[in-house]
């Protein structure tokens, strides 16, 4: 509104300069133009601020329908619009129609003093213009001032003895009786409601409020005083009013400062208000400016903090003592359950280690076995205490009948490993499998002797067996036993005990075909 | 406007670049504290969209809102409902950060 305000001053002002022949009338309207928005008007060029005074009475519809501050504005805008004075009477005959447009109150009041108010549009051209003018324009603002009526005795009055003057002074006056208690009241408070219904036709409140004010002041004085005063008062007023509540208490200055200040006086307040009011408001508007974007700097500050913070690992940091006894208790409980864990893994880590020294037992046993296994199985040489017995004797006398008689006679007496040598030194390991067999006639020199597991040995043999000596050879010389057939035959067997005897031949491995351990 | 929002981004990059540590006795107010100013910057949006925008009563919502919501639940602390309040808190402030919302997004979209 500021810078509308100072706007609507500059408007005015190349307006005002037409005027100035009729500086009564103007006065009159400044006080209007005054209440209604812009003191600077008032101060450059009062007699100026009055055409625009006449069309605001045309405004004062549009007011009504919006609020005041807009309303002013518009009737600004309407004043810059129609700058020339003369035009004002031709819009003051437009106005008087609107008055009976807006508050039918003020019309029926304005009764006695409208008759001047059409009659003033008419003759607007006469050298009566200027008053003319100032009535009907007053009746216009006056028409707002439904307290016109009342007033409207004195402004006349007024007007004879100071022609513009007085009428300006009646405007004024007439808003004062009916104003004057609401002005005091709240004047700047509720410029919107309380403007409107008083001065109705005129746009502005505040305006009106302040003229209140000074009227009783312009009436008592001399008309010519009064006019100045009027417009003095007016300038200070409006834009206060307009701005805010701050306009009561101006008023009232101006009332005061009014009196005794000249025309100069509403220039100088006009001058001083518009930069006061104008500058704290800046400092108001720079101060919670800094305080939002404080608040807002302070805002993103914390809120990328409070981010951050929660992005690491410090959720314990923010947590409350009931929330952490919880976890704590957690903890523990997770803790027993992982020792008990641990001492369970001991009781198995201990089973299986000394399942391994089972099994390194088991191992050795098994070694010992498979050595007992491959020494009765023939696959292993053999040495221990036991017999060498050599037989001798032709085909005739040893066949394989007899040796074979031989090796299970020391078989039953304990033998554990055996072997048959040839008189060519071949040897054979004879296990379960061995086979003996008289080796067919025809082949070789004068000796067929004896083929055991497929080698042919002859005499004379010896077998090399690894058991208890005593029982053995006891065993071989039973009566009727081996050695005694033997020898009835024509042989010659000599069983020799010895220390200890070699087993050195070996049985070839018969891989498995067909039979697998049962585990 | 406009110095809000450079304000606001102005206070983002400090937070990025000074990397600040949190006092530990703040942490508990500080995520409810933002949550309020939240709701108050919401609300600011909507009644500048809303055209009645009011610096005054911005300021004094925001600070308020701050400091009503970090007190309660100071107060819920010592009287050990501290987790239950700071839960209604972020409740309500959430509540009126959707209303706040769904009045801006109805005059962005006018949906």
């Amino acid at each position: 509104m500021s810078s509308d305000e100072p706007e609507n001053g500059a408007a005015r002002v190349p307006s005002t300069p037409p005027k100035p022949p009729i500086e009564d009338q103007p006065t009159v309207h400044l006080t209007a133009a005054d209440l209604r928005h812009t003191e600077p008007p008032a101060t450059s060029v009062p007699p100026v601020v009055l055409p625009p005074v006449a069309p605001p009475s045309g405004f004062a519809p549009k007011n009504p329908d919006k609020n005041p501050d807009v309303g002013t504005e518009d009737t600004v805008r309407l004043s810059a619009r129609r700058p020339s004075p003369q035009q004002s009477s031709s819009q003051v005959s437009p106005a008087s129609p609107q008055r009976p447009v807006s508050p039918a109150a003020p019309q029926t009041q304005a009764g006695p003093s409208a008759p001047q108010s059409p009659s003033a549009p008419q003759s607007p051209a006469g050298p009566a213009a200027p008053r003319i003018p100032s009535l009907p324009r007053p009746v216009s603002p006056g028409g707002p001032s439904v307290p016109v009526s009342p007033g409207a005795p004195r402004p006349q009055a007024d007007q004879v003895a100071a022609a513009s003057a007085g009428q300006p002074q009646a405007e004024a006056v007439a808003p004062v009786a009916p104003v004057s208690p609401a002005a005091r009241t709240a004047p700047a408070g509720a410029p919107a409601d309380r403007p409107r219904p008083s001065p109705g036709p005129s746009a502005e409140k505040p305006a009106v409020i302040p003229a209140v004010a000074v009227t009783p002041e312009a009436t008592a004085r001399p008309e010519a005083s009064a006019p100045p005063e009027a417009r003095k008062v007016v300038a200070p007023a409006t834009p206060k009013g307009a701005r805010a509540a701050s306009a009561a208490a101006k008023p009232s200055e101006a009332d005061a400062g009014g009196s005794a200040g000249a025309v100069d006086g509403p220039g100088v307040p006009t001058d001083g208000v518009d930069p006061e009011t104008a500058a704290p408001a800046r400092r108001r508007m720079s101060g919670t400016t800094v305080m939002i974007a404080l608040l807002l700097l302070l805002f993103g500050f914390t809120l990328v903090v409070q981010l951050k913070a929660n992005d690491g690992d410090t959720t314990l940091l923010t947590m409350r003592q009931e929330d952490l006894v919880r976890i704590l208790s957690d903890l523990e409980s997770t803790e027993q359950r992982t020792q008990a864990e641990v001492a369970e893994l001991e009781d198995s880590k201990q089973s299986l280690s000394s399942g391994a020294e089972g099994r390194e037992a088991a191992l050795r046993e098994a070694s010992e076995r498979a050595n007992d296994l491959g020494v009765l199985a023939g696959e292993l040489p053999a040495r221990g205490t036991g017999l060498t017995i050599k037989i001798n004797g032709g085909d005739d006398q040893v066949e394989a009948d007899d040796l074979l008689n031989m090796v299970q006679e020391l078989r039953g007496s304990g033998a554990e490993a055996m072997q048959i040598a040839g008189g060519d030194g071949t040897a054979v390991r004879i296990v379960a499998s061995t086979s003996f067999q008289d080796a067919p006639a025809g082949q070789g020199g004068d000796q067929f002797g004896v083929v055991v597991d497929g080698k042919r040995l002859t005499s004379t043999y010896t077998i090399t067996v690894i058991g208890d000596p005593k029982t053995m050879e006891t065993a071989l010389r039973i009566p009727g036993g081996v050695i005694e057939s033997i020898m009835d035959n024509g042989g010659n067997v000599t069983p020799q005990e010895q220390g200890v005897v070699d087993v050195s031949a070996i049985h070839d491995v018969n891989t498995l075909r067909y039979a697998r351990p049962v585990s | 406007m406009m110095y809000a929002v450079i304000a606001l981004i102005v206070g983002v990059l400090l937070g990025v670049y000074l990397d600040p540590t949190v006092p530990p006795a703040l942490l508990p107010y500080l995520p409810i504290a933002v949550v309020a100013a939240l709701d108050a910057v919401f609300g600011g949006v909507r009644a500048q969209l809303d055209r009645n925008f009011d610096d005054k009563q911005f300021v004094i919502s925001f600070i308020s809102n701050v400091l009503v919501a970090a007190v309660i639940v100071y107060l819920g602390d010592q009287l050990g409902v501290g987790g239950q309040l700071s839960t209604g808190v972020v409740v309500v402030l959430g509540v009126r950060i959707f209303g706040n919302v769904a009045a801006i997004r109805r005059h962005l979209f006018s949906a």
